[in-house]
């Protein structure tokens, strides 16, 4: 290969070619598999060469890992030897007893008054206050500094979620959103909608990262069954509950939270 | 262009490119605990897990970064037979690699996505070797080339005159790898 055609390749894979050269040289490779294949090798040798700690995702794998690790450490190791519990003094005993009758009658009585007491669509309402779980979070990019300046706007934003700031958060969120196309924006938007009763918004919203193929699309999809379960629509939260189940690409975790609540769904209905 | 239909856990590979730290989060939660399990259940510790789980994805982000690439079965499989066959060879250089083979997951099957990468691994373990023959300054300079920088700043760092002729040493250093490459009977089997 002559000395030109080289510089012209090293320079088209260094983004050095423009204008008509890069255009000429484009048209070339196209026609030419030799030099594809030439492109390829040197493209090839400089990817395998490439450092480990230059590749950007090396250094955020890295943090989670060690957070995990700190995370694993401070949980407090259970003991290697179950500690046997004392057997309680008689006196102990018998107030158990009582406890345990006063306990079961208040069961029996939630079970058979609250129905009564009120209508099927607190219940679902409550069902859903239940067990819909801990709000959307961006703990990962918390130890971030030098984030974007849209970032660290959904940084706040989702700190405002966690301190349930809703009403706040809402425009900030759909300022992000329409700026960004992030998923992680119209997650929380959806979620502070949610939480102030806009149901249709949430809907709208939940139904708009479905519709992408988004890693989101689990939590979105069960943000959805619940958006349609307060707002009393219990069939489409069920159909929804029931696409989790049936997905491959939920964690086990949240299938096995919408088997639950469909479960509990069925029961009350 | 090729006519693979993409997987519909692309996105994972996509976060990958993109250093999008909730898909890395969320690869490390779903993949990481299955992978150190598979790694401790044959020769290995947590560090070796680690090391593994790191040097997989980034032989996936390297065989991602050609526009041929694409992702045709289930995300996890792809992860699973990378690490695989990286802890393997680890086990061969350590001379401990088990009379059995590793007993694989349910549904887990190579495909032609692993067998590409297999085949990378080995090219690129072959331009390293070669890489590594060259002077000191030459491999100065390509790897700084390699990690991007800017040829002003590289002629700085390695007392060039000035861009122009740091740009013809580095022209004069890949070539010179290259044909040391070209020259080794293994590359004609492993293109």
């Amino acid at each position: 290969m002559n000395e030109t055609r080289f510089e012209q390749i090293e320079d088209y894979l260094n983004g050095e070619l423009a204008g008509t050269a890069l255009a000429k040289f484009e048209a070339q490779l196209n026609a030419d598999p030799a030099l594809q294949a030439e492109v390829e090798l040197h493209r090839d040798i400089d990817i395998a060469l490439m450092d480990k700690q230059e590749i950007p995702f090396v250094q955020t794998l890295h943090d989670i890992h060690t957070q995990a690790a700190v995370d694993t450490h401070t949980v407090e190791p259970a003991p290697l030897v179950e500690e046997p519990t004392p057997a309680p003094p008689p006196f102990l005993r018998r107030r158990i007893v009582r406890f345990a009758m006063a306990a079961a009658a208040a069961i029996l009585l939630a079970v058979f008054a609250l129905p009564i007491l009120f209508p099927a669509q607190n219940n679902t309402m409550q069902l859903s206050e239940n067990t819909i779980g801990d709000a959307p979070t961006i703990d990962v990019w918390r130890s971030t500094d030098g984030a974007d300046p849209m970032t660290k706007r959904l940084i706040t934003a989702y700190q405002k979620i966690e301190q349930k700031k809703y009403t706040e958060a809402i425009p900030e969120l759909n300022e992000i959103y329409e700026v960004t196309d992030k998923d992680e924006a119209a997650l929380g938007l959806g979620y502070c909608h949610l939480q102030v009763k806009n149901y249709d918004n949430a809907i709208g919203v939940f139904e708009k990262i479905q519709a992408k193929n988004s890693i989101l699309n689990d939590t979105a999809s069960w943000y959805l069954a619940h958006s349609y379960l307060r707002k009393g629509d219990v069939q489409s939260s069920k159909n929804i509950l029931q696409k989790i189940i049936l997905s491959k690409n939920v964690t086990l975790k949240r299938r096995g939270q919408a088997e639950n609540l469909l479960n509990d769904l069925e029961k009350i209905n | 262009m090729s006519d693979k239909v993409p997987h519909e856990e692309s996105f994972y590979i996509k976060g990958l490119l993109d250093d999008d730290r909730f898909v890395v989060k969320r690869l490390y939660d779903e993949f990481y605990p299955k992978i150190k399990r598979m790694v401790t259940s044959n020769s290995g510790n947590a560090d070796d897990a680690s090391d593994v789980f790191q040097e997989a994805l980034v032989t996936i982000y390297k065989r991602a970064q050609s526009a041929d690439f694409v992702l045709t079965s289930p995300f996890y499989y792809f992860l699973y037979g990378v690490c695989r066959n990286i802890w393997m060879r680890e086990l061969d250089k350590r001379k401990r690699r088990p009379k059995v083979t590793i007993q694989d997951e349910d549904g887990y099957t190579d495909d032609t996505n692993i067998e590409d990468v297999i085949h990378q691994m080995d090219r690129h373990a072959l331009y390293k070797e070669k890489f590594a023959q060259l002077g000191e300054k030459c491999r100065q300079l390509m790897q700084l080339v390699f990690n991007k920088k800017k040829m002003r700043e590289i002629a700085k760092i390695l007392n060039y005159n000035n861009e122009q002729t740091t740009k013809q040493q580095h022209y004069k250093c890949k070539k010179k790898l290259i044909a040391l490459v070209r020259a080794d009977i293994r590359f004609t089997e492993l293109k």
